[in-house]
């Protein structure tokens, strides 16, 4: 099955914004024009033009420098929390998934307390009780992402794990670990991988959202949802401060979709 | 049906204490003291006998057992206690901001619906087609755009450049539209790419092929067979998508500046009223508890084989 919107074309152009995006966010300041925190009064609220690509918000701030320098708070983090929550749900579900029984049961039942809530709600909960800010954010996400993982890998390890070549290796005296890391980890990794792409653009999404709400990143942060909130005060005189910290959201977030559905349509995910 | 119905309530009960064991604790682990937070701000927090009178008034200079018992018993004599910040009963403060929460998730569900439901099972029925590919394009990007970002595009659009709707507020209908607009745009993306794998995945079920070989017309093939059929994941993916609904409800209000419960918690968040925070959250979670026990129930009333242990897609 292909539809012709993840062409190879598509795709490249897919990775080559998430490859400048990279290098970007790693070598910021180098690119950025302006230093993305500096107020220059004298200056402020220009439209987009050859000075001020983006235009500068109402600090005077150039608007381009301040998109690239978000890169480091809209982006990356995004790639810390899904490390983090994949290591922790590839080593429970495996556990969970490859022994089953008792410690199955009891594992599952702790990521169904989990994903009986919300993301959502678990967000505002954890947010409201423990106050705004990043750090709380990401907690936040980490707790309500990990269970849903778990509960895929297990599935997929107890797919895995009914297939001759893991027969054999246990027949021939692999035991537990070593089946799991050789055997049975390199063979669930290509849906892992899949399944953890297509998330990070709801992540991105659910990131710079809690910011743009006002309780993640605040400002002067550069963060783009944070950027956002600021332009929709200024909606009817600078509209450009709310479209281009937008238009990236949606560009990293379209970039990596892209991706993840190629991929997806490659090994057959749901 | 009824012992279906009872064991799956003590579930629905059991998630319920949970839940509010839950924000009991992390209540109990926000940094900075309410009452001494609440005094400075009278610059009354020196004086160490309003502390303490605060804190009997809140019962806050009980063990913590012994606070969550009180607590738990207000909750079910349906007191979420009174607002640090104006003194009013929290239930009295949800229940006034309810109505424009609802009629918003309820209109944006109507709307998805509208959508989704022709171009979701049209698109499945055709697949590959040149409709198909274009609502699939058009999935990509619609499953990436932020919904913030819309909605502000479409207050450029509609209430700046071409001064059409109010962009802030509510009160008329017209206050409605562009939030509904903008959720039912972005869940829409969502609900056309499970009713097109839903109608996908059913066609192929061997009653539909003999159906079709004993010359069934569409007309009838369609609404007895087919769509019966997808009932059941088609309540699950309403019911499911609840949380989904309420979140880009809370995302509208706080840019529309819409007096409902989203607004409210909010607001109340960077206030860190705990009585409200606490209060909202529990009603926000007993209503997706209860809507996830009634989308059960349905299940069993249109499919009875369905088990207990049936497990729920995460949406």
């Amino acid at each position: 099955m292909k539809l012709r919107f993840a062409t190879n074309t598509t795709v490249m152009a897919a990775l080559l914004f998430i490859a400048a995006l990279i290098v970007c966010g790693l070598l910021g300041s180098w690119f950025q024009p302006f230093d993305p925190y500096e107020t220059d009064y004298s200056a402020k609220l220009r439209p987009p033009g050859a000075a001020h690509w983006f235009g500068t918000d109402y600090l005077g701030r150039d608007l381009f420098s301040r998109v690239l320098a978000g890169i480091v708070h809209s982006v990356f983090p995004v790639f810390i929390i899904l490390a983090v929550v994949s290591v922790i749900s590839v080593v429970t579900g495996m556990i969970s998934g490859y022994y089953g029984s008792r410690l199955d049961m009891l594992l599952m039942s702790a990521t169904d307390m989990f994903t009986a809530l919300p993301n959502l709600l678990l967000t505002i909960v954890i947010i409201g009780f423990l106050g705004v800010g990043m750090e709380n954010v990401y907690l936040a996400i980490s707790l309500s992402w990990w269970a849903k993982y778990v509960r895929l890998i297990r599935g997929l390890v107890h797919d895995v794990k009914k297939e001759p070549f893991v027969l054999a290796a246990r027949v021939s005296g692999s035991y537990g670990l070593s089946t799991m890391m050789r055997h049975i980890l390199p063979n669930i990794m290509p849906q892992v991988l899949t399944m953890i792409i297509l998330d990070v653009s709801r992540i991105i999404l659910t990131l710079s959202g809690m910011s743009f709400l006002g309780i993640g990143a605040q400002p002067p942060s550069p963060e783009w949802g944070a950027m956002l909130l600021d332009g929709k005060n200024y909606i009817q005189l600078a509209p450009w401060l709310g479209f281009f910290p937008g238009l990236m959201i949606f560009l990293t977030a379209c970039a990596f979709q892209i991706c993840g559905e190629k991929l997806r349509s490659r090994y057959k995910l749901k | 049906m009824l012992r279906y119905a009872i064991s799956r309530f003590w579930m629905l009960l059991l998630s319920m204490l949970l839940f509010t064991l839950f924000v009991f604790a992390l209540m109990h682990m926000a940094p900075g003291d309410p009452v001494r937070l609440l005094l400075n701000d009278f610059g009354a927090a020196r004086d160490q006998s309003v502390v303490a009178a605060y804190e009997q008034q809140w019962g806050l200079d009980q063990s913590l057992p012994a606070q969550y018992l009180l607590w738990l018993t207000g909750l079910l004599q349906g007191k979420l206690g009174t607002s640090y910040l104006t003194g009013l009963s929290v239930t009295g403060e949800i229940a006034s901001r309810l109505a424009p929460t609802l009629t918003l998730i309820a209109s944006s569900y109507a709307v998805t619906l509208l959508i989704s439901i022709p171009l979701g099972i049209g698109t499945g029925l055709r697949e590959h087609s040149r409709l198909d590919r274009v609502t699939y394009a058009l999935s990509v990007l619609g499953l990436s755009i932020p919904l913030y970002w819309l909605a502000i595009i479409l207050m450029l659009l509609f209430g700046v450049l071409w001064p059409l709707l109010p962009i802030i507020g509510s009160g008329s209908v017209r206050h409605y539209v562009l939030p509904v607009l903008a959720i039912s745009i972005v869940q829409s993306f969502y609900f056309i790419r499970m009713l097109r794998s839903f109608t996908v995945e059913y066609k192929q079920a061997p009653y539909i092929e003999a159906a079709q070989a004993r010359g069934l017309k569409s007309i009838v093939l369609y609404p007895s067979y087919l769509f019966r059929s997808m009932l059941v994941p088609f309540i699950t993916l309403v019911g499911s998508s609840f949380p989904a609904f309420f979140g880009a409800a809370i995302v509208m209000e706080n840019i529309f500046s819409f007096p409902g419960i989203g607004k409210y918690m909010l607001d109340m968040i960077n206030r860190r009223d705990f009585p409200v925070i606490q209060g909202c959250s529990l009603i926000v979670a007993a209503a997706i508890f209860l809507l996830n026990y009634l989308t059960d129930l349905c299940y069993y009333a249109v499919d009875p084989r369905i088990q207990l242990e049936k497990q729920r897609w995460e949406n």
